[in-house]
């Protein structure tokens, strides 16, 4: 057998919670790399965040040593990929990393949307898919249906398909007999120039960016000096190696058909693009591998620090994760309302809610959030062509000429009961309807396209109200198409709250208009004056609410003398009062800012 | 902390025993506890020797219940009060009372030990709401009670009186009012409903069980009771006190003018300069520290000049006629004009404060929510 024989390179895909993070584990301890006391569970996921939410953000890539049944020993090189459909290019080049891909499908939950779109994916690859059915042990799982459903739905045999429990150990071993006897193993040529495919990177704060890479041609070694085709930067190799369960391990060099990191002393991870390919500054490949893009931001918000004091605060934190996360961009704004902030633009938004849940949680930040918002294309009267992710950047409607919005080709599986709901629902999200695909006599699969502005704001939520929980959803970008969009703005006792201001779908704008003044009323508390909420458009109010003025407000007898609980009642008013924002005359506290973030609610 | 001697001073003691606790009370009062009250009684003793000398004139028995006590004992207390501080000529002693807890012999027996003010919890006319408060007693007891005290040879009587109550209408509450004015007390008190929380009644409401008046209409109260009391001889001269000519309650008024006054016995405040301390409010923690000197054992707050400055506002400005611009100046050497322009402008601009030659105080419409423009002055 010659070496490439001997490797395999292949990656777990499934829908969330499926099981896959379990199985890898499971993969490690088995290959005997990891005792169980040494291993802590889920090493793949290594954030905190990700371990809750119970999906991998970083792709990260381990090598496994298995010895087969039949005594030859193989080098199993596991790619994780990530699991959620913002960082569907992430997956993408983990899977061309690869020569196959174990799908998990749960055994009582059957095929779900991503694990369509993800089986999809790897097939564009041509990639070997080697179905496992996970969590047999469950009481409701149905093992030989979902069989069933694997042939019928995605057309691949899976009588052979290995029936287990990785969360409890069962049938791990036939999974790894079966790696070997059907993924295949590498191609490539050791000594062409090298060209080797980058799938992962990040920043360590000790050894710099650690690029993550599969040796398609050539080979690679510490002191050479590499090229990056993509982005046109030169480094000089500081380390070569793999990634051990147990942490880094350095080694000679990585050829054609190895899954390995290196490391060159690069600050930035914006110079180490996903997908791009390296070769050697000396003997370049004359090509680089298919298949780069730089991937844009999709989702954007103003990002604001609760308390204005913590600006800078923001500023580094929003600095230092983007070290390892080059989607994330952001530039500062400042908005009359909420002050001095960030506009961040994010893959999606799932991608959006992880940064923002990491800016609070790693850096103990109180954030104020915009509305999210798209990219409209703005054709002006004048000629010109305008991107607007910022609604108060849209110039006068006076000026524009046309406008384009994105839309994204959506694909929502749901229980066949269910589908009455979700068409409403995606109706009423301006949703143009394709077809429906049925899984079986349950399940189908509804394909719409939808404007991608009327998915960023709760449709998750709205969905998974909708069909209790069991509908998935997965969407792609399709292109921009030319809407009739206006601009709604809030005003708050007469004057424009610019963070509220949004865009929207004209045929909407009443609804929203509405349903926001209607939320702003219940969050913004009784002042000594009455503060009249409109929704307006143009000129033209849409929508009216009032807040009432304060009728009473006033305190207990005041007891037995004691004026310093009556002064710490005060106080505590006080103090409510100051962490509110002020928009004229008006204060509004943060809540109401977030408040309109959820219209779909009550 | 130095004790002016030449200062006149109020002394208030608390009783924290009650029979029951009522439905919407979150003040420190332990029902049940009855029998320790000798002890407790004892120890408040121990803590006035420290101030023994002193001059007083006002002596204001609260709690809880005073009259839950046997009489000999409150009279015993009014005795050793007499002993211990030198009470002048007019001073006021007030005891509060709960009907049902005394007759026209207690109160003979309390007028008797020197007390020549009552403050009766009426708080209502209607049993019902009498019931849903968690009050012990009818209404027609309640005006036995006053009868009572009268006969017994109080003539300052003071009933206190509860409005905005879940249920209620302005039409019950003014045969509330009716009735209270009916049996001639000179002095008013008319609380408006506040829950705190944890109470009975606030979970009560809480919960939705129970549902308190619209704001317009417990304001309408409010605003009803004002021009009803006027017209009934009762001025109003503070948001929550009416009286006839010359009856306003002096030790009250202590707290609103920042005069010195001495609390004795758990949960009481003093304060005396510019320092405020509290006797804790749990009996055992009260009967270890009470034998100690002033401060030892309590918590204690001196109050910075800019404190004092927001509590001569926000205490003042509970008074109908106000705060004295000189007094402010005299007392701080600033120029209260100065020290509070911008809330000062803003609220006489939104007709909350009006500014009346020297006086500055609340309009009308600012009584109605004072918490509001107290708390700018912070």
């Amino acid at each position: 057998m010659n070496r490439l024989d001997k490797i395999r390179n292949f990656s777990i895909i499934a829908h969330i919670d499926h099981g896959k993070s379990t199985l890898a584990d499971r993969l490690l301890e088995k290959t005997g790399v990891l005792t169980e006391r040494e291993m802590e569970s889920q090493v793949l996921d290594n954030m905190d965040l990700e371990r809750e939410r119970g999906i991998t953000i970083k792709a990260r890539a381990v090598r496994l040593r298995y010895q087969a049944s039949y005594g030859e020993e193989y080098v199993l090189n596991l790619i994780d990929t990530p699991g959620h459909v913002d960082f569907n290019y992430e997956v993408s080049r983990s899977l061309a990393a690869c020569e196959g891909a174990i799908l998990i499908v749960d055994a009582a939950q059957g095929i779900e949307a991503q694990t369509l779109a993800n089986t999809y994916l790897a097939l564009d690859h041509d990639l070997e898919i080697m179905p496992v059915i996970n969590k047999i042990d469950l009481p409701a799982a149905q093992p030989d249906l979902v069989a069933e459903e694997i042939e019928n739905v995605i057309g691949i045999p899976a009588e052979d398909a290995p029936r287990i429990s990785a969360k409890n150990g069962i049938g791990i071993d036939e999974v790894l007999e079966q790696i070997v006897k059907v993924i295949p193993p590498p191609k490539g040529d050791e000594n062409a120039p090298l060209k080797a495919l980058i799938f992962d990177s990040y920043y360590d704060s000790y050894k710099g960016v650690i690029i993550y890479f599969r040796v398609k041609e050539g080979r690679v070694k510490a002191g050479d000096v590499i090229h990056l085709m993509a982005t046109g930067k030169d480094f000089e190799v500081v380390e070569v190696g793999y990634l051990h369960p147990s942490g880094f391990l350095k080694c000679e060099e990585l050829l054609a058909g190895d899954v390995g990191y290196l490391t060159a002393s690069i600050k930035n991870v914006s110079d180490t693009r996903v997908g791009d390919t390296i070769t050697l500054k000396k003997n370049p490949a004359k090509e680089p591998l298919a298949g780069y893009k730089q991937v844009n931001p999709m989702v954007f918000c103003g990002i604001y620090p609760a308390d204005g004091a913590r600006y800078e605060d923001l500023r580094d934190a929003l600095a230092k994760l983007q070290l390892n996360d080059a989607a994330l961009v952001y530039e500062p704004e400042t908005s009359v309302a909420l002050g001095f902030g960030f506009r961040c633009g994010f893959l999606g938004l799932l991608h959006m809610e992880i940064i923002q849940e990491r800016l609070e949680r790693e850096y103990n930040l109180d954030l104020v959030t915009t509305a999210p918002s798209v990219i409209y294309k703005v054709m002006k009267t004048n000629g010109e062509l305008l991107d607007i992710s910022n609604p108060t950047n849209l110039p006068d409607g006076s000026e524009i000429q046309y406008m384009e919005e994105p839309i994204v080709k959506a694909d929502i599986m749901v229980p066949t009961e269910f589908i009455g709901n979700i068409m409403e629902l995606c109706q009423d999200r301006r949703g143009v309807y394709i077809n429906t695909t049925y899984i079986d006599s349950t399940r189908a699969q509804l394909h719409y396209d939808l404007p991608l502005n009327e998915i960023i704001y709760d449709f998750f939520d709205a969905l998974k109200s909708r069909t209790k929980g069991y509908a998935s959803f997965d969407y792609e970008m399709k292109g921009y198409q030319q809407s009739d969009l206006v601009k709604l703005d809030i005003l708050l006792n007469g004057e424009m709250v610019d963070a509220l201001s949004f865009i929207v779908h004209s045929s909407k704008a009443y609804t929203r208009g509405r349903r926001i003044a209607e939320k702003l009323k219940a969050s913004i508390p009784r002042q000594l004056f009455e503060i009249p909420i409109q929704a307006a458009v143009g000129n033209k109010i849409i929508a009216r609410e009032t807040v009432k003025a304060l009728r009473k407000d006033v305190l207990a007898k005041c007891y037995g003398g004691d004026i310093t609980r009556k002064k710490k009642l005060l106080e505590k008013q006080k103090e409510g009062k100051k962490r509110m924002r002020q928009v004229g005359s008006v204060e509004v506290p943060q809540e109401a800012f977030m408040s309109v973030l959820k219209l779909d609610e009550d | 902390m130095k004790i002016e001697k030449n200062d006149t001073y109020g002394v208030y003691v608390h009783i924290p025993f009650c029979l029951k606790k009522c439905s919407y009370c979150d003040f420190i009062s332990y029902p049940g506890l009855l029998s320790r009250a000798d002890c407790y009684l004892e120890q408040i003793v121990l803590e006035m020797e420290h101030y023994r000398g002193l001059c007083a004139d006002t002596v204001y028995l609260g709690g809880g219940t005073p009259t839950c006590l046997r009489v000999e004992q409150l009279t015993g207390l009014l005795e050793k009060l007499r002993g211990c501080f030198q009470l002048t000529k007019d001073c006021e002693i007030t005891v509060e009372c709960n009907p049902k807890t005394a007759d026209e012999a207690y109160f003979k027996r309390l007028r008797a030990a020197g007390a020549n003010r009552l403050s009766i919890g009426i708080q209502s006319f209607h049993d019902e709401e009498l019931s849903l408060l968690g009050r012990l007693h009818s209404a027609k007891e309640a005006e036995k009670c006053v009868k009572d005290a009268k006969r017994a040879g109080f003539a300052n009587i003071n009933l206190d009186l509860m409005f905005g109550l879940p249920g209620q209408t302005i039409e019950k509450f003014f045969e509330s009012v009716r009735r209270a004015v009916d049996l001639s007390p000179m002095h008013l008190s008319c609380y408006s409903l506040i829950l705190e929380a944890g109470t009975p009644l606030e979970l009560r409401i809480h919960s939705g069980e129970l549902r308190l008046p619209e704001e317009e209409a417990e304001r309408a109260m409010y605003h009803q009771l004002v021009s009803y009391l006027a017209e009934h001889g009762y001025a109003q001269y503070e948001i929550s006190n009416f009286s006839m000519k010359g009856f306003e309650s002096k030790h009250n008024n202590k707290y609103w003018e920042r005069k010195p006054y001495i609390g004795l016995g758990a949960a009481a405040h003093s304060q005396i300069g510019n320092i405020r301390f509290a006797n804790p409010p749990d009996l055992d923690a009260y009967v270890k520290i009470a034998s100690l000197a002033p401060l030892e054992g309590r918590e204690t707050e001196t109050i910075s000049p800019k404190d004092q400055m927001a509590e001569f506002m926000f205490l003042g400005l509970r008074k109908t006629c106000g705060v004295s611009q000189k007094e402010f100046n005299k007392e701080f050497g600033l120029d209260v004009r100065k020290v509070y322009a911008k809330q000062l402008k803003k609220f006489c601009e939104w007709n909350l404060l009006e500014i009346d030659g020297d006086w500055i105080r609340l309009t009308k419409a600012g009584m109605d929510v004072s918490n509001s423009v107290f708390c700018e002055f912070l």
